[in-house]
């Protein structure tokens, strides 16, 4: 996550406002005034160089929150290294001299000049268009903790705790250790459910993480100590996100995990072993000592929930979660305010992620013509050709960093090295080289002095590069001809008790930067223009959604449709478990997509081809047997899922065994339909969870669930048995579950290993299982049985996989670039994924994903152009022999062979390229040179790093060319 | 090997894992032997085995390459990419004359600051026991070793033994193969062959080059060729314009 | 009254963080209001993340 963080931090249209809270919102969409409280860092965002001096001489110590309390800090501190703003800050409840006028200390000894105790607090009033409500969520009470032993019995932890402790930059440094003795534990237990499925705590709702995290928490774990004995609690396992069941099972088995099916109700301890006691499936009675026990603790709403709704005016749910729809899940009940991540609901990482596309998309759509209106664009001056034409002359630049640096290396005798180096022209120290009057001193110097190349030898190039590179821009320099050496990070901090090595290393740094700092080149950023249209494949839920957001957003969309009709599956449901009704989710979809201006319709049509790359596609569409070429930007695919068919369980020999979907249809007709139908049987996980399909659909809990209360709504008399594995009502569908159990349907359990049967009986069918409770087989006489069957993916996947080639899973569900963080995106950029293409889900969560591709498919449309980063790789035709081993190995299919004369060459889809370098490395013929990466670069490098111990006699690597271009000439 | 012995490291690293790993682990001030200089890459897939030869014809003492945990490669495949080119240098080290493991290629994620410190640190220590390039039992002496290192560097660069490894590639990447055992399997079966005979040709035209003549004898001893090996190297030469082959003596031509 | 072009996101997680990414790319000023001292939230503690075990920082 950290490189998001560094955007967002960097962004200038992003104003990140700390120690912040919202305290009204006034006005209506497009025009609201928010007023917003900040408390003062008192430490200045611009001068602090988050050097830490200062928590090293405050005297007050205060509880590490981001380390959950486990370790200490004082009042200035920094959350953690890579935190963003990256500016410490001072806990004004501790400190001694915002409460006390006494002290001063950190003041005194902060060399930039960063402390400022004059800050006061603000009050801000914002003119905004729209709100993203994003706050979270909240963490169980103490109360609820204290239940199961917390608090009290200190090796009781709780998973976030935990997570701490296995963390390499913890308060342990990442050794699993009981906080009671500081020793190893040999047996952890964890407990689930702690906060949720949980009536009495008012948490009437499952948290749908903690499953996942407790087996990574566990498998972490054992990683650190193979020798680990653990046990999981859990009333249902429930780890149905894309890829996760696989997932848990191969952990299970690959570190021998023990799942227990119990809900532990509380935790003793005796003479200092933590007990805990269960009651079996089967009613056994159970004891068992641990050395840990880990809480999984659940998602609470927000503590803020009630205030954050106030100021807003939105509604809360039941459960103080933010009120939304199915058909809406990303709205408020306010116009112009939206809800994304787990204060929506109890959900993981890449849900968060993808609602918060989501509304980004829906928040666009609103304000769509104020778009740029307060955008802040920075301009450059041009570029000072007469620069370019000199030989190198290079500036070095050594870095005091206060005491960071200065501390330990001599950094004079480095600058005064570094003038003997060829090309040096200047070489000075300076005191920060990033604070604002240093940065402004550079710039003076490289016009003063006519240079051209820069090297700055400081911290590290991944935290401060851009900053010197927008200096250089910011003066007319090419962004390129800077390098760093880093003699803070790698050196300095790191070798600080020897400072006669660290200061020789500095020096050979700084060498190997100035020899590469001599072969800098020119590099710019090119930038390719965006056909202002997308093309969404698929005219389901999910496609009809992205297509609209587009279009309300302002862009054109052609839309295809494979079949002759606009819905896909979901125009096979009949019911939501919430009540709304899925039929005018969907006519309302179809209205808006048939009468949008800005909406191209094609049904009965596919996909035939496409070619080019992001910005610039090319397809080639097959509407109705005519060929329609469309050129578009972007391109969403939405294919959609389709029922999986049942090949067992007498389905199709029966008519008394019929699917889900078919039971809503025949449910529509009222109770009429339920004429002679007193005993209905429910199997789940029909085709899935490693049935015939490996991944768990996700649906068929809650549709079960659905279907059983509408069957009991209709007829109340009638008797429902669930033949479940793990019943997955996640997240608010928890409620629905509890309420069919108390309605009478009855759940039963069984294991992959004892599937239920169904059997002919004279007439009629029966169920035959195993009753895990009173341990014996039982036969169940059924009126109907219904097969919960799972979402297998559009049978066009592999197809379109191949003709996008962007791949897609074992499944048969596509790929995403990243799992957590790229939840909508896949390996080719420009193309976006949602709905059930991506994997199964329910119909809201299809919509949110749905937003969310429609939002990244936006973004390049808006900007019309695509800007290319310059380390691409570029490849010299005349020397490619055209063998594609390149185009082959290549990650991004950036690479394409285009016929130049007879021959074949490579070339490089500068759009496409991220700059890995794999081609360079591997091609036979070295014709591929990578930007501020060449071959003759690197080997400077090298060359430099020998020249310490060989000096300076061996060949340069311009040389070295030489003569072997000679000898390739010698050759045949 | 004496407490005073400093080995002269050169580390690799990429940009997103390794060399971020390295600057958390200054943040939080871990102290570590000076000894390694590092040249930070975008991607362990952008590593060319060049570089590395090409640092132990320097006389390094050791090459540090250090990327992502496998699966977490920023660029998705780099670091699979590594593992053959790193599986084909270590086997080109110990033809030369290297121990092979005096190259590491490891793994630390960007938030694995102790980690790295650990690898970083017993890397040194272990390149300390074994002493100067050249200094082992196993290893050929120093002036031996850059010579055959300079001859394996300019094989590195022949573009028959780049096409045989770039093909190596191509096919593990196709089969999604990365198993220790094939990667070394398909090394040794593919592109070892061609490198060691463009290797020793180099070394041949290296020899020749520096005493003018030089008899086959003079030939098959400095290089320790088998006799096969010795046929196979004269019929390249021969084909080669700068060098002239009579009577069972090599000489540049006139 | 033309709209204003700025959004305001009360939260910085990794939620509110994508979606201030995401809504200044799309041309949108944003104000991240966040409680704590810095963004990242939850998820800036966070060691490794299900299933793939990818550091989370």
């Amino acid at each position: 996550m950290a490189p998001k963080l560094v955007e967002a931090g960097r962004s200038p249209n992003i104003e990140i406002l700390t120690n912040a809270r919202l305290e009204a919102l006034e006005g209506k969409p497009g025009n609201f005034v928010a007023k917003v409280y900040q408390e003062p860092r008192y430490i200045d965002e611009d001068k602090c160089t988050a050097c830490g001096t200062c928590t090293m001489y405050c005297p007050v110590p205060v509880v590490d929150l981001y380390n959950e309390r486990l370790n200490v800090t004082r009042a200035p501190h920094i959350d953690y290294a890579q935190a963003i703003p990256s500016c410490f800050y001072i806990d004004a409840k501790a400190c001694l001299r915002v409460n006390h006028e006494v002290c001063n200390l950190c003041a005194q000894t902060c060399i930039a000049g960063a402390i400022d105790f004059t800050q006061k607090p603000k009050h801000l009033e914002l003119e905004i268009g729209a709100v993203v409500l994003s706050p979270g969520f909240g963490r169980i009470s103490h109360e609820v903790l204290e239940r199961f032993g917390y608090g009290r019995y200190p090796d009781v932890l709780t998973s976030m705790e935990f997570e701490r402790l296995t963390c390499a930059s913890g308060p342990s440094e990442g050794h699993i250790i009981r906080l009671s003795d500081h020793k190893p534990p040999k047996k952890i237990a964890f407990l689930q459910c702690i906060g949720s499925r949980d009536e009495t705590c008012g948490n009437g709702y499952c948290s749908s993480v903690c499953c996942m995290y407790a087996f990574k928490e566990a498998s972490v774990a054992k990683e650190h100590e193979p020798d680990l004995d653990i046990a999981l609690f859990f009333m249902d396992i429930r780890t149905q996100g894309k890829g996760f069941d696989l997932s848990r099972e191969q952990a299970t088995k690959k570190y021998g995990f023990r799942v227990i099916r119990a809900r532990v109700p509380k935790v003793d301890q005796v003479e200092g072993k933590l007990l805990l006691t269960w009651t079996e499936e089967d009613g056994t009675p159970k004891s068992e000592f641990f050395d840990m026990v880990v809480l999984s603790i659940g998602l609470e709403s927000p503590e803020d929930a009630k205030e954050i709704a106030e100021i807003a005016g939105i509604e809360l749910n039941k459960f103080n979660f933010c009120k939304t729809s199915i058909a809406s899940p990303l709205n408020t009940t306010r116009d112009g305010i939206f809800v994304a991540g787990a204060f929506q609901g109890p959900k993981d990482i890449p849900e968060s992620v993808t609602q918060a596309s989501g509304v980004a998309a829906l928040a666009s759509e609103v304000l769509g013509d104020s778009r740029g209106t307060k955008t802040i664009t920075i301009t450059y001056p041009e570029e000072n050709q007469e620069l370019l034409k000199l030989p190198p002359r290079i500036g070095v630049f050594v870095c005091h960093c206060g005491v960071n640096i200065a501390g330990v290396i001599d950094v004079k005798s480095v600058a005064e090295y570094a003038a003997t180096l060829p090309d040096v022209v200047l070489s000075e120290t300076t005191l920060y080289s990033c604070s604002q009057d240093a940065l402004r001193t550079i710039a003076e110097k490289i016009k003063e002095n006519q240079l051209n190349r820069v090297v700055i030898a400081a911290c590290s190039p991944r935290t401060h590069e851009p900053l010197f590179k927008e200096t250089l821009r910011s003066i007319g320099v090419n962004a390129a001809f800077i390098e760093m050496a880093n003699i803070r990070d790698q050196c300095a901090w790191v070798h600080s008790k020897e400072p006669e090595a660290a200061t020789e290393k500095a020096k050979d740094l700084v060498r190997m930067a100035v020899s590469k700092a001599r072969l800098l080149e020119p590099l710019y950023e090119t930038e390719v223009d965006v056909t202002p249209r997308a093309l969404v494949i698929g005219g389901g839920v999910s496609g009809m959604s992205a297509a609209i957001s587009i279009a309300d957003q302002g862009y054109e969309c052609i839309l295809i449709e494979k079949t002759d009709t606009l819905g896909g599956i979901a125009n096979k449901l009949s019911f939501t478990l919430t009540g709304e009704d899925p039929k005018k989710i969907v006519k309302e979809l179809v209205n808006r997509v048939k009468k949008h201006p800005k909406i191209t319709l094609y049904t009965n049509a596919t996909l035939k081809n496409l070619s080019g790359y992001i910005g610039n596609f090319i397809s080639t569409i097959d509407h109705a047997g005519e060929e329609i070429q469309v050129e578009h930007g972007v391109t969403i695919i939405a294919t959609g899922g389709r029922p999986y068919e049942p090949k067992d369980y007498l389905y199709g020999q029966s008519n008394r065994v019929i699917t889900q979907l078919e039971l809503e249809e025949k449910l529509k007709k009222g109770k009429s339909s339920l004429k002679n139908i007193n005993t209905v049987v429910m199997i789940q996980c029909v085709g899935s969870r490693g049935d015939d399909q490996n991944y768990c659909s996700k649906v068929c809990c809650m549709q079960a669930v659905k279907n059983a209360l509408k069957l009991k709504e209709l007829k109340p008399s009638i008797k429902i048995y669930v033949f479940y594995r793990d019943m997955r009502t996640y997240g608010f569908s928890e409620a629905f579950y509890r309420e069919a159990r108390e309605k009478g349907v009855i759940f039963l359990r069984y294991e992959p290993d004892r599937r239920p049967e169904v059997i002919k009986s004279g007439r009629g069918i029966k169920v035959k299982a195993f009753d895990r409770i009173s341990q014996m087989d039982i036969e169940i006489p059924a009126s109907l049985v219904v097969l919960s069957v799972g979402i297998s993916p559009s049978e066009d996947n592999d197809k379109i996989s191949k003709i996008v080639k962007t791949p897609i899973t074992q499944d048969g569900f596509f790929l995403e670039a990243h799992a957590k963080l790229r939840p909508v995106e896949v390996a080719v950029d420009g193309v976006f994924i949602c709905g059930l293409s991506h994997g199964p889900k329910g119909i809201d969560e299809c919509i949110a994903q749905a937003k969310a591709a429609a939002s990244k498919a936006v973004i390049p449309l808006s900007k019309g152009k695509v800007s290319v980063e310059p380390i691409v790789s570029r490849i010299d035709k005349d020397k490619c022999i055209g063998c594609g081993i390149c185009v082959s190995l290549c990650p991004y299919n950036a690479i394409q062979m285009v016929k130049v004369g007879k021959r074949r060459k490579a070339e490089t889809i500068s759009a496409s390229c991220k700059g890995c370098g794999i081609c360079a490395s591997h091609c036979p013929v070295l014709a591929i040179s990578m930007g501020g990466f060449t071959d003759e670069q690197i080997f400077s490098q090298i060359h430099a790093f020998a020249e310490s111990y060989l000096g300076t006699q061996q060949k340069d690597s311009q040389e070295k060319k030489q003569e072997q271009e000679g000898e390739q000439e010698n050759k045949e | 090997m004496s407490e005073g012995f400093n080995p002269r490291i050169l580390g690799i690293f990429c940009n997103w894992c390794c060399y971020a790993a390295a600057d958390s682990a200054g943040v939080s001030r871990y102290q570590y032997p000076p000894n390694v200089r590092v040249i930070r890459v975008m991607c362990t897939g952008r590593i060319d085995t060049r570089f590395i030869l090409e640092a132990f014809r320097l006389q390094a003492d050791g090459v540090f390459i250090g990327g992502c945990h496998l699966g977490e490669c920023h660029y998705q495949t780099g670091n699979y990419e590594a593992l053959i080119m790193a599986e084909l240098t270590r086997q080109v080290l110990k033809d030369c004359g290297v121990r092979p493991d005096r190259m590491a290629l490891e793994w630390a994620s960007a938030a694995e600051g102790p980690r790295y410190v650990e690898l970083i640190t017993n890397y040194t220590n272990k390149i300390k026991g074994y002493g100067e390039l050249g200094s082992l039992e196993d290893e050929d002496p120093k002036p031996l070793i850059v010579r055959h290192l300079t001859a394996a560097v300019k094989a590195a660069e022949n573009m028959k033994v780049r096409s045989a490894f770039g093909n190596v590639a191509k096919k593990l990447h196709k089969e999604w193969d990365y198993s220790p055992d094939r990667i070394s399997k398909e090394v040794a079966e593919k592109v070892m062959p061609a490198f060691r005979r463009q290797r020793l040709i180099e070394e041949t035209k290296l020899l020749v080059k520096d005493k003018e003549l030089l008899t086959n004898k003079e030939l098959i001893k400095e290089l320790s060729i088998s006799d096969e090996e010795f046929d196979a190297i004269i019929k390249a030469l021969s084909k080669l314009k700068g060098i002239s082959i009579e009577e069972g003596i090599i000489k540049l031509a006139s | 009254m033309a709209k204003s072009g700025a959004v305001l996101v009360l939260g910085g997680g990794v939620c509110g963080v994508q979606a201030a990414l995401d809504l200044s790319e799309l041309g949108y000023y944003v104000y991240l209001v966040e409680k704590k001292a810095s963004i990242g939230g939850v998820m800036a503690q966070l060691d490794k993340t299900f299933p793939t075990n990818d550091c989370s920082l």
